[in-house]
């Protein structure tokens, strides 16, 4: 059994990259960011403390599932959470606090240094503006001094970075004359005109047939080569995560609940929840694949109004110690191994876990499916107040 | 585009012959004027033989009859087809015949009524749409603060107020009371008609104009900008909460240039077409506005001709008023088209 290595700072949990000495100093620091709503039924902590560095030259996958925080987290980060967000704790760009800036400043690093793609292309494209129009304009808003052909060169330029065949006619088209693979390009070419250092994905492969998802994940990984920028990675698809990531954050209920480089995560995980997910992954090697139901964490994500006592997941957790600490103390993040870089987990029982191989884990076939209403575990002001979430201005009564 | 909208223009034209068939056919079945009036003493012999041709089968014969002998006529009805095709024929050459009751040319008591209804109609709709799109964006942008509130109640109360109180309250207000109020012995807005006589040169006559306007364009305003506003305000909401708009402000673009530029834009496509529809309704729909400030447009036409009975009038009035609504619906698809590259490039 590893020894409890307790980090040396209780705030220091963003992990180093592979190589700390080509990556230097973290770009992007988030330390206990907080995000909270109003609602009817009472206060929905959408982040409920989240901390975690974001190094140059490297991709940090944030999974979660569903209103486990990861898209909030990152729009409080852009500054696109509307008015009725309450935002705290601290989030430092390049020595910057953003939480702190005045509005002026902050809109100018918005896609600028910071910049972020959206998930669903043809909705986050304008429909009345053409592609090269959208894309110049996020130049203009950086380099406003930039002339009208050096734009258009420009524009060109990024449609071909990221693959866009025959620029020079696609530039003069509409976001609906894209196909759906190509119009989430035009929102990579769009997110990246003035080099952020930090790019923020946002299920950047959701929307998207499974060939041309990697195409798209290609195009990323060809343009942090090129820009050496960040990316953070936000997506519920462990595949994009196996595939693309240099580190994972895994977030449950608002939290990060464990957090290492990627072969970790998928090879040793030690969160019940991170087991669960990898269990539930479908296997082509494992034996009997074929015959054996799939695993499945049971249950409901909890409400976010109403979080249970200890730790969040215990009333979904197979190795629960009830009622005590599991029900009763919500962990913190603890150092478990350093082995391959700092692998964190947020779990009383961290220790034990080290010994469950997730492969063995299966679908408890008698178990009865849950019935509708269960699944009602979110409340209907909550799931207003989430869907709120995705939208910039306050909906009409 | 050019094939959308040429196509779009040949689908109108059965729209408006059923339009016109119908307007023919109920006219005459709701009343039979044509034997009062072929009848009559006032009318003269010219308007007489106008009216008969095309009614009647045989140009009609008349006689001397009574005591004191006086003229009279006897005609066979041609069958309600056969007038129809012979009217639409003439209405399409632009003949509109007399009319029955004064004897004048229908065409051109209908086009000094057009010309007097455009201009409310032009003013209105000028000032309607700049409030309404402005009132619409600050109330959306704006949302549940005070001005919203504020423009909203308002906006309430212009849509429940029926146009011959506001009307009626706004000629006491302004016209009457507000001179007695300044001491001055003539109106500081007029509430008949369009001009003075009095006014001379080009900025008297203008200003003149204006102080006539003032009072039936507000009437009209505040109907047109209470709806308007609130659908640019709806519209705008819906915008501003998509995700384009999202994606502009992760851009680092200003505030205004997200609102104008991206919100504005989108959310002027469907308030364009409801504007384009309700336009094509109020060149019929003035009436009781006109009726009012005593602006002989085309709404007090139309009263004077329905209380008339005069058919051959009403006719034209009717086609006229049906051309402008398709002519309008027609328009609201072509702006559609404009504004929306989704529509125009399918």
């Amino acid at each position: 059994m590893a020894q409890d290595l307790k980090a040396e700072n209780p705030h220091e949990v963003g992990l180093p990259p592979l190589d700390p000495i080509r990556a230097g100093e973290p770009l992007l620091s988030v330390r206990d960011l907080r995000v909270s709503f109003k609602t009817d039924d009472g206060i929905l902590k959408a982040v409920d403390g989240v901390s975690y560095d974001v190094y140059p030259n490297e991709v940090l996958g944030i999974v979660g599932e569903s209103g486990s925080g990861k898209s909030v987290s990152s729009l409080a980060i852009m500054g696109l959470l509307p008015k009725s967000a309450q935002v705290t704790g601290e989030i430092v760009f390049r020595g910057q606090d953003l939480l702190h800036m005045d509005e002026k400043d902050r809109r100018k690093l918005r896609g600028g240094r910071l910049a972020m793609v959206f998930q669903d292309a043809l909705a986050a494209l304008n429909p009345v503006f053409t592609v090269g129009d959208q894309i110049g304009e996020a130049i203009a808003a950086h380099q406003p001094k930039m002339s009208k052909q050096a734009k258009r060169k420009l524009t060109m330029d990024l449609l071909d970075l990221v693959g866009i065949p025959n620029p020079a006619a696609r530039v003069d088209q509409y976001p609906h004359e894209f196909s759906g693979g190509m119009r989430q390009r035009a929102m990579i070419a769009m997110s990246i005109a003035n080099e952020p250092d930090v790019l923020i994905a946002d299920e950047p492969t959701t929307a998207l047939d499974v060939t041309i998802q990697a195409q798209v994940l290609e195009v990323l990984e060809r343009i942090q080569d090129r820009t050496n920028s960040a990316i953070v990675l936000i997506t519920h698809d462990l595949g994009v995560v196996a595939g693309v990531a240099d580190r994972v954050l895994v977030m449950y209920a608002g939290r990060a609940v464990e957090t290492s480089v990627v072969d970790e995560i998928f090879y040793h995980p030690r969160h019940p929840y991170t087991i669960g997910l990898m269990a539930s992954l479908p296997r082509l090697d494992a034996a009997g694949a074929r015959e054996e139901r799939l695993y499945r964490i049971k249950g409901q994500p909890p409400s976010l109004i109403f979080l249970p006592s200890g730790c969040p997941f215990h009333p979904r957790c197979e190795f629960a110690d009830m009622p005590a600490p599991c029900g009763t103390i919500r962990p913190d993040l603890e150092l478990v191994d350093h082995t391959y870089g700092r692998h964190m987990v947020a779990c009383h029982r961290r220790h034990d876990m080290a010994d469950v191989d997730h492969s063995e884990l299966h679908a408890d076939v008698g178990a009865e499916l849950e019935t509708v209403e269960d699944a009602a575990a979110v409340s209907p002001a909550e799931a207003t107040a989430l869907e709120q979430l995705s939208t910039p201005a306050e909906e009409e009564e | 585009m050019l094939t959308f909208i040429v196509r779009r223009i040949a689908y109108s034209i059965p729209v408006l012959l059923l339009a016109s068939l119908l307007v023919f056919v109920f006219v005459h079945a709701t009343s039979d004027p044509l034997a009062k009036y072929a009848q009559s003493r006032d009318l003269t012999l010219k308007a007489r033989q106008g009216l008969a041709q095309g009614i009647y089968e045989q140009p009609c014969r008349t006689f001397i009859t009574g005591s004191p002998p006086q003229q009279a006529m006897t005609c066979t009805k041609a069958p309600v087809l056969k007038q129809y095709w012979y009217w639409l024929s003439h209405f399409l050459k632009g003949k509109m015949g007399n009319s029955f009751v004064t004897g004048r040319a229908v065409s051109s008591d209908l086009k000094s009524s057009f010309g007097n209804t455009l201009q409310l109609i032009i003013w209105g709709v000028l000032i309607s749409a700049l409030l309404a799109i402005s009132i619409g964006v600050l109330s959306a942008v704006r949302q549940y603060s005070l001005p919203d509130y504020i423009f909203t109640g308002l906006s309430f109360v212009g849509l429940s107020m029926p146009t011959f109180w506001f009307g009626l309250i706004a000629i006491d207000l302004f016209s009457n009371r507000l001179s007695t109020l300044l001491h001055v012995h003539y109106p500081i807005f007029y509430s008949l008609g369009l001009h003075s006589t009095h006014a001379r040169g080009f900025f008297p006559a203008f200003f003149d104009y204006a102080r006539h306007l003032a009072l039936p364009v507000a009437t009209l305003t505040v109907q047109i900008v209470a709806s308007w506003s609130r659908y640019e305000r709806s519209s705008m909401l819906d915008v501003m909460s998509a995700d384009y708009i999202r994606t502009a402000t992760a851009k680092g673009l200003t505030r205004r240039r997200v609102i104008f530029r991206h919100g504005l834009r989108n959310a002027l496509i469907p308030l364009v077409t409801v504007m384009a529809l309700d336009i094509g309704g109020l060149f019929g729909g003035l009436v009781v506005t006109e009726q009012i400030f005593s602006i002989h447009g085309m709404g007090a036409l139309f009263l004077q001709d329905l209380g008339n009975g005069d058919t051959q009038a009403l006719l034209p009035w009717l086609m006229v008023t049906a051309v402008f609504v398709v002519l309008f619906n027609l328009l609201a698809d072509v702006l559609y088209g404009v504004l929306d590259p989704r529509i125009r490039l399918s």
